[in-house]
């Protein structure tokens, strides 16, 4: 499955470099604004970076869906079927490739503000402001309000809702390139099955959750969302899998 | 028996695109698929490679129903180019290299070099002649059990359609059978032992060439001509 990954990796890493790239030049911007005093360039740079932040994440959180569909789509799906692996190993490295995209995005955006911050601390209040600075944030965390298992929990649930809808996607395009192969309509078809399956799956879990809305609990009741996104994450995947192997043709 | 297939059904939506295979073939030999264009025979080849899926009947790979395990074992070409647009020809190797055991790389050099291709080359810029030449390089650097090339002199000028035959005779050997589809019936006739007619779905005719020759009293051409005519 690992060499499978390689390849799915490299065919997402195009778009990362111009990422990188785009993040290099206005952390560069930010950076320079500040040295020779120009304040509205650090306002511009902040301004693209959060921007192209919220672009990143929603390109990058339904990227590995748009190659999906174009390897299907195309002949390069022979490429991808003809090797001897199982389709579960094949969709299996694609959404690990899909994960760690996104954690490299995130890593990215994460480097570029740290960049910014760092500097514009180090220029306005010296190393040593920042530093105290960043040990009071921290102790303040730790000791006050914000519980890390609650942040943990919080954090796991919009990781699986991110990967349930992944797995949504995956569904809706193969059982789609399945009843209707290379149709020209086959990709808004999968589109339209994404939003019927996502608000069925927002209707289940609904339902699910409402036996629990009683509970006062905050955490018993992220901990029961975060077990039916999981379930429900891992049907989609047997079901995309078994269809893949059973039924799709390339 | 390397490969049996009986009763052998593919239907996209309404479309019969394979009605009833049944044929088997040995190790050793080389086949000749014979038809003209929507015979089915692209079809039941994605179906040996594992690629179409969702047929009726039955598939015997080595006496087992053929698995993805089995690709392992069969060297598939389709007739369209297939490799990654992002890829050098250099990373056709590595990726074969990755995915099939029996792939050699030395083999595959020596092949750019007689199709005359660079490895540095970005697989989306070859002419569709040279991106046949890759597909045939790729597919006939492995030692496989069975090859299955679908339509290989599909884009490759007169001069080195002859070297494209010498090389697939190169790598026959009676440790390994060949498939061939073709409608340039002439280009094979001289290098196959067995002839496949599939027409509309089905086996209009099969046999090896000498029985057909005995039987028919007629050249693979002239059956070509007398079944599809």
């Amino acid at each position: 499955m690992l060499k499978i990954f390689k390849y799915e990796w490299r065919k997402q890493l195009f778009s990362k470099l111009v990422i990188g790239c785009i993040l290099l030049g206005l952390t560069l911007l930010y950076v320079a604004g500040m040295f020779v005093g120009k304040e509205n360039w650090q306002e511009i740079a902040l301004v693209l970076l959060v921007f192209a932040g919220m672009f990143a994440a929603m390109y990058v959180g339904i990227e590995c869906l748009i190659v999906l569909n174009r390897d299907l789509k195309t002949k390069e799906s022979h490429m991808l079927f003809m090797v001897p692996h199982s389709a579960y190993e094949i969709l299996g490295a694609k959404i690990l490739a899909a994960i760690c995209q996104i954690l490299l995005t995130g890593v990215l955006f994460a480097a570029a503000f740290f960049v910014c911050f760092t500097a514009y601390i180090a220029a306005n209040e010296g190393l040593a402001q920042f530093l105290n600075v960043l040990r009071q944030m921290l102790r303040e965390w730790m000791d006050v309000d914000l519980k890390w298992d609650q942040i943990l929990l919080v954090l796991a649930e919009i990781f699986l809702g991110w990967i349930n809808m992944v797995a949504v996607g995956i569904t809706s395009i193969i059982a789609v390139r399945t009843v209707l192969a290379n149709n020209k309509c086959a990709t808004v078809l999968a589109v339209v099955l994404f939003f019927l399956l996502n608000w069925g799956i927002s209707r289940i879990s609904q339902a699910i959750m409402d036996l629990a809305d009683g509970w006062t609990e905050m955490m018993k009741y992220f901990w029961i969302q975060v077990g039916v996104l999981s379930v429900i994450t891992v049907v989609l995947l047997l079901v995309s899998g078994w269809m893949a192997e059973k039924k799709l043709s390339v | 028996m390397l490969l049996e297939c009986k009763d052998l059904k593919k239907s996209y939506r309404r479309k019969l695109a394979v009605r009833d295979i049944t044929v088997n073939l040995e190790q050793g030999r080389m086949y000749g698929l014979l038809g003209p264009n929507g015979a089915g025979k692209s079809t039941w080849m994605k179906m040996v490679a594992g690629l179409v899926k969702g047929w009726q009947g039955t598939l015997l790979y080595e006496g087992h129903p053929l698995t993805y395990r089995d690709k392992a074992g069969i060297a598939y070409m389709s007739t369209e180019p297939f490799f990654y647009s992002y890829m050098k020809i250099k990373d056709v190797a590595n990726y074969y290299e990755d995915f099939f055991d029996d792939f050699s790389r030395e083999r595959f050099y020596e092949l750019l070099g007689r199709m005359e291709l660079d490895a540095e080359d970005r697989t989306r810029t070859l002419s569709s002649g040279m991106a046949a030449k890759l597909k045939l390089a790729a597919t006939l650097a492995r030692d496989a059990k069975l090859y299955l090339l679908d339509e290989p002199l599909n884009g490759i000028d007169l001069v080195a359609r002859d070297r494209v035959m010498q090389t697939i005779l190169e790598v026959h050997s009676p440790k390994n059978t060949i498939v061939m589809s073709t409608h340039l019936v002439d280009e094979i006739e001289d290098v196959i032992d067995e002839a496949i007619f599939v027409r509309e779905g089905e086996i209009a005719l099969a046999g090896s060439k000498e029985k057909l020759h005995q039987d028919w009293d007629a050249s693979i051409v002239d059956l070509y001509r007398k079944i599809y005519g």
